[in-house]
């Protein structure tokens, strides 16, 4: 199987999406937004999974929290899947809501043997609920979560091996959280148990100052180190991968976005020849 | 360890600016009030108050979005729904298969 690009379906995007098919091999969308769909929206979103195969992406259950997943977000997620029959589904390693407040956003929870518990508790709960596992996602945190005994590749290692899940790796929050510690993103990516991988994010973001800090906003072009990360990736798994471009805002002219996938086809053929270089050198 | 405790206390110092400077100003104490256990107290106190105090910015300006889409406009919400997946979305799908038969018409 060939490796496939595509895009975060945005309602922003979707005139220059499908008159650019030809170039986009998948589309993601963020299931919460159909949680409450009726049967047009239902219909609508068979039509759009009949153009261009479809993936979904859960941004609101909170995965890895000390206290289960609502139920009610579970069931509005199974129902989707089954009415939508998506190649796959994916969540976060965050919690998103604690003691009845709403973060709306994904919060990095402690690195530690406990959080693990609860991650591959919630996983193996929700894989029950909705019928299939979750691939999961690493996320992009400013600040360091206190009480954690692990560095951030260790402890996603272990969550990934505890709960048997598949991992959508976020190579801009990757970059984003080595690059805000200090640390080299390309020793990150080789800690990772890239076997797992399934499908991957790219985005962009912005320095941000006082403290400076690498901002991931997806509100700008993919930066080079992503793609160098990329090709790394490529170079270093045998699975083919998804790669999803995501951006939620300051929509640039779509041939700008094209550019990115084309540069993200690139990485990826890169990689790809640069392990078969390597196998033969062997 | 109670763990949901102390993701109950980061959520109020991400979402509520009052209490973060207060806990900023008096992290022990403020971290004990809240109930976290000595080594829960011990790591809150040592976080990185810039780092903190940014996130909590991003947390609560993300918030503050999403009640600002949700105060009061359901009805709007609705509207726009309907008007993307009702009526916009139908009409990019046939513009696409017009496309797609004029592209399929000129190759034969």
């Amino acid at each position: 199987m060939a490796d496939r690009v595509g895009i975060g379906w945005r309602p922003e995007l979707a005139g220059s999406i499908f008159a650019h098919l030809d170039e986009i091999d998948v589309v993601e969308v963020i299931a919460d937004n159909h949680f409450a769909a009726g049967r047009g929206g239902i219909a609508m979103l068979r039509r759009l999974s009949d153009a261009v195969p479809i993936m979904l992406h859960g941004v609101g259950l909170g995965l890895a929290s000390a206290a289960p997943p609502d139920r009610l977000r579970l069931d509005s997620m199974a129902r989707l899947v089954d009415l939508v029959r998506p190649r796959c589904w994916s969540e976060h390693l965050a919690f998103v809501r604690a003691a009845g407040l709403e973060l709306h956003h994904l919060a990095a929870p402690p690195r530690n043997g406990r959080t693990i518990e609860h991650a591959a508790r919630n996983i193996a709960h929700a894989r029950r609920i909705v019928g299939a596992t979750p691939v999961m996602e690493n996320i992009a945190t400013l600040i360091a979560p206190p009480c954690s005994s692990m560095n951030e590749p260790e402890w996603l290692s272990a969550v990934y091996a505890a709960s048997d899940a598949p991992m959508l790796l976020d190579l801009h929050n990757l970059y984003a959280n080595a690059t805000n510690a200090g640390d080299d993103p390309m020793r990150w990516l080789d800690r990772l148990p890239l076997e797992r991988v399934e499908t991957v994010h790219i985005a962009g973001g912005r320095w941000i100052d006082k403290p400076k800090r690498w901002l991931d906003d997806h509100l700008h072009a993919t930066p080079r180190p992503v793609f160098d990360l990329l090709t790394r990736l490529a170079s270093r798994v045998r699975q083919p991968l998804t790669v999803v471009l995501e951006r939620d805002g300051a929509y640039p002219p779509f041939e700008e976005l094209q550019a990115e996938l084309w540069l993200a086809r690139l990485a990826l053929a890169h990689g790809r020849r640069e392990a078969v270089d390597g196998r033969c050198a062997a | 360890m109670d763990d949901a405790r102390l993701e109950g206390f980061l959520a109020r110092l991400y979402t509520d600016a009052t209490f973060l400077e207060h806990f900023i100003a008096q992290p022990t104490e403020v971290a004990r009030a809240a109930g976290l256990s000595a080594d829960q107290t011990q790591a809150v106190a040592a976080m990185d108050m810039d780092d903190l105090r940014l996130a909590a910015g991003g947390f609560r300006s993300k918030g503050a979005r999403a009640m600002a889409a949700s105060h009061g406009s359901a009805a709007r919400g609705r509207w726009r729904r309907w008007w993307r997946w009702r009526v916009r979305m139908p009409l990019v799908l046939v513009a696409w298969r017009l496309s797609r038969r004029r592209i399929t018409e000129a190759r034969r």
